[in-house]
């Protein structure tokens, strides 16, 4: 593990140049995809009559919050939140340029990972993360698993005030979050248990409408993911590594994790078999991309035998060219929405 | 190529749950192919073999009373079948499904004679997955008890055996390799380029490398009496039936018109989707081993050298026989993509044999790229096979499936597939 943190193994400047265009290539992506979205935005969608407070607004206030929630927390020990939202946003960016969105499940999605990222840097002010948590799920509850990952992370965290504590204050603020978005709610005229309750018929659920789902978002998401749980494999490897990862990497991956698990559960559950779902389910995966990131980047400027030079460049190459379809499609779709007057 | 783990206990947790969940994914796939493939709405091959050893376990004398232009083996196989089972075609479901598992583990032995035991088992997967979409897939026939099903088993043991005969040098075992292949000869000719392959790989090996004239001699002799075995106790049941002239013009004149007519091999990219994968996995393996090889001669005279060369000669001759087959069926495919399944393990012998020279979670990296990319890469494959496999157990009709199977029975000609 000390390898990995050897002096003669660092990024070499044009490795940081690399990997500063992707991230700004990401988040100019992110950017157009979302405001390409938002303009082009049709009020009469599936998505939105399910969904009546979602709309263009909520779709920037979510891009917002995501670029804002990453620039923050970029020089925080462990990067994974702030980098792993902004590949949430790459995959909102090309989902929303295609209308394949819930404005609601970004605005939940861009909350649940804020809630994972105060969680590791702010650890002793749980009840505000917890808010931020009950909203995401009242929003989208789908998001049961981000809480239910925060609240056992809390469980383990080591810090000032006592873990039985932590826990039952930030379970008091996902309560307090879930009950305000579901007042709102009911202020607005929806049902409160709209917020919580799938409002499909149950008749609807079912593995034909996973394997629907998945077949349908895959084309976009599936490189990603692969991406995403390769991140998630390479956090669960190296979280004990000192030099590589700080301790308090420790809590997102546990919880990460537990996210994981509830969202299994909770496909298997999902009402409708739409894209946009995809986006909750990812999201955790995507919240570990960075750690994958750094390890390969690491890889990449250490001496390695040809054998593993050549497997990743083929391979890269390869997820380069099976997300190539995917993204010229919701390219096209963010040029023309742009340069549309 | 071939190495033990360093850690038995910390290593042995992770070989058992990759086995399981292998064992689970092998099950599931056969699972999907077999029933997909049972329930097809194309009603050809199966309901005459079926039907065929129905009336063969009723007394009929094949090559008398039912005309074919193949080996007997497949027919033999089918009949006991319907000794004890009522006559339908799914009584051949578990007995098919038998011969496959024991096939898969066949290969599973074969490829762990190159590789570690875990390369083994993912080359095993991979094969299972080829040859049940293979099977599947195949739009001129339904893919079900076919005798490449059966073929897997000697093939893969032939194999198997050959190594390890070819290895410690022992007489017996060539004699059983020769057994296999009399086997794989009687279910079907399409065994012929693995006989082909051992023939040339001995003979190369023997006479030309090794200059051991007296060894090619004892191991010819070997291969050929374990043939004749199988040979000479199906030459006498059927000059015993009195059938024994016309089964020969049958499999021979009678099937050879056949060839040419057009051709079996593959003219496009997406009628292999299951090799694709394994495909990359060789380019990538030949150019590690181009790029990694001390000397020629040190490399290719060492034992995987010899296997591999062996490797190359059996898919050669299987290349030659598609072009020479008279149809583009993709169930041709099942048993010719066995080597390039074989071959494709070099590359991840070259990534595990390298891994030992960068930290662990660098190499785990690497490992979780590559495995990650060929998943991803897969996925055209089991978009394939699962709504497939669906559809057709939704659209299975069992009072059609018993209709086509009466009018089987009644047929008394089957032309080659």
């Amino acid at each position: 593990m000390d390898d990995l943190a050897d002096a003669t193994i660092r990024p070499r400047p044009r490795h940081r140049l690399a990997f500063g265009l992707a991230v700004l290539t990401a988040l100019a992506w992110t950017v157009g995809g979302l405001v390409a979205g938002a303009r082009t935005s049709d009020p009469t969608l599936a998505s939105q009559v399910l969904h009546p407070v979602a709309g263009p607004e909520l779709i920037v206030a979510g891009a917002l919050l995501l670029l804002v929630h990453a620039w923050v927390f970029r020089r925080q020990p462990d990067p994974g939140p702030a980098g792993g939202i902004v590949v949430v946003g790459v995959v909102c960016a090309g989902l929303a340029a295609e209308h394949l969105i819930h404005a609601a499940d970004l605005f939940a999605v861009s909350l649940a990972a804020l809630g994972m990222g105060l969680l590791i840097s702010r650890p002793r002010a749980p009840t505000p993360t917890g808010v931020i948590l009950g909203a995401a799920m009242a929003l989208s509850p789908l998001l049961v698993g981000a809480a239910a990952g925060g609240l056992s992370a809390a469980r383990r965290m080591d810090a000032s005030c006592p873990t039985a504590r932590r826990t039952v204050r930030l379970g008091a603020g996902v309560v307090l979050g879930f009950a305000l978005v579901g007042l709102a709610g009911w202020m607005d005229g929806r049902p409160v248990w709209v917020a919580l309750a799938i409002p499909e018929p149950l008749s609807r659920l079912g593995p034909a409408a996973v394997w629907r789902f998945g077949a349908e978002i895959a084309d976009l998401a599936a490189p990603l993911l692969g991406l995403g749980l390769l991140g998630l494999w390479i956090g669960g490897q190296i979280k004990n590594g000192e030099n590589v990862l700080s301790p308090e990497s420790f809590p997102l991956d546990h919880a990460v994790r537990v996210w994981m698990i509830v969202n299994v559960l909770a496909l298997l559950c999902f009402p409708t078999a739409c894209a946009a779902h995809a986006i909750v389910w990812f999201a955790p995966q995507a919240l570990l991309v960075p750690t994958g990131w750094r390890a390969v980047r690491k890889s990449l400027t250490a001496t390695l035998p040809f054998s593993m030079k050549l497997t990743l460049a083929a391979f890269a190459t390869l997820l380069a060219l099976l997300t190539w379809p995917a993204i010229r499609a919701a390219g096209g779709t963010i040029l023309v929405a742009l340069t549309a007057s | 190529m071939r190495s033990e783990p360093h850690n038995p206990v910390g290593r042995a947790w992770t070989w058992r749950l990759w086995l399981c969940l292998a064992v689970l994914g092998i099950l599931a796939v056969h699972g999907i192919g077999r029933v997909g493939a049972f329930c097809s709405p194309i009603r050809a091959d199966s309901y005459a073999y079926s039907g065929f050893a129905w009336r063969i376990a009723q007394g009929d004398v094949l090559y008398r009373d039912l005309l074919v232009d193949k080996p007997p083996g497949l027919l033999w196989l089918l009949a006991p079948v319907h000794l004890v089972a009522p006559a339908a075609r799914w009584p051949l479901i578990p007995w098919e499904s038998a011969w496959m598992l024991a096939g898969y583990w066949a290969f599973y032995r074969a490829a762990r004679a190159l590789y570690a035991r875990q390369i083994a088992l993912a080359l095993t997967v991979v094969a299972v997955l080829a040859v049940n979409v293979f099977l599947l897939t195949d739009y001129t026939t339904e893919g079900f008890s076919l005798a490449e099903s059966y073929l897997l088993l000697p093939t893969a043991g032939a194999v198997a055996l050959y190594w390890r005969a070819a290895r410690r040098g022992r007489w017996g075992r060539f004699v059983w390799t020769g057994v296999l292949l009399g086997i794989c000869l009687a279910l079907k000719q399409t065994a012929l380029p693995l006989l082909v392959a051992v023939a040339a790989h001995a003979t190369t090996w023997d006479l030309i490398v090794d200059r051991a004239p007296g060894r090619w001699a004892t191991r010819a002799a070997g291969l050929l009496l374990g043939i004749g075995i199988v040979a000479a106790a199906v030459a006498a049941v059927l000059a015993a039936q009195g059938v024994l002239p016309d089964a020969w013009h049958s499999m021979t004149t009678r099937a050879s018109g056949l060839l040419r007519r057009e051709t079996g091999w593959p003219g496009r990219w997406r009628d292999v989707v299951p090799l694709w994968v394994p495909l990359g996995w060789c380019a990538l393996g030949v150019v590690l081993w181009a790029h990694s090889r001390p000397t020629p001669r040190a490399n290719t005279h060492s034992p995987a050298g010899r296997n591999l060369t062996f490797l190359l000669l059996w898919l050669a001759a299987e290349c030659l026989m598609l072009v020479l087959l008279p149809r583009r069926s993709f169930h041709y495919y099942a048993i010719s993509c066995l080597p390039v399944i074989l071959l494709s393990g070099m590359f991840w012998a070259a990534l595990r044999r390298d891994r030992a020279a960068v930290p662990a979670p660098i190499a785990k990296v690497v490992f979780a790229t590559a495995i990650l990319g060929s998943a991803i890469a897969f996925r055209p494959v089991i978009d394939e096979l699962v709504p497939v496999s669906i559809s057709r157990v939704r659209s299975y009709d069992a009072a059609v499936d018993r209709n086509a199977f009466e009018n089987a029975k009644q047929s008394s000609d089957i032309r080659v597939k």
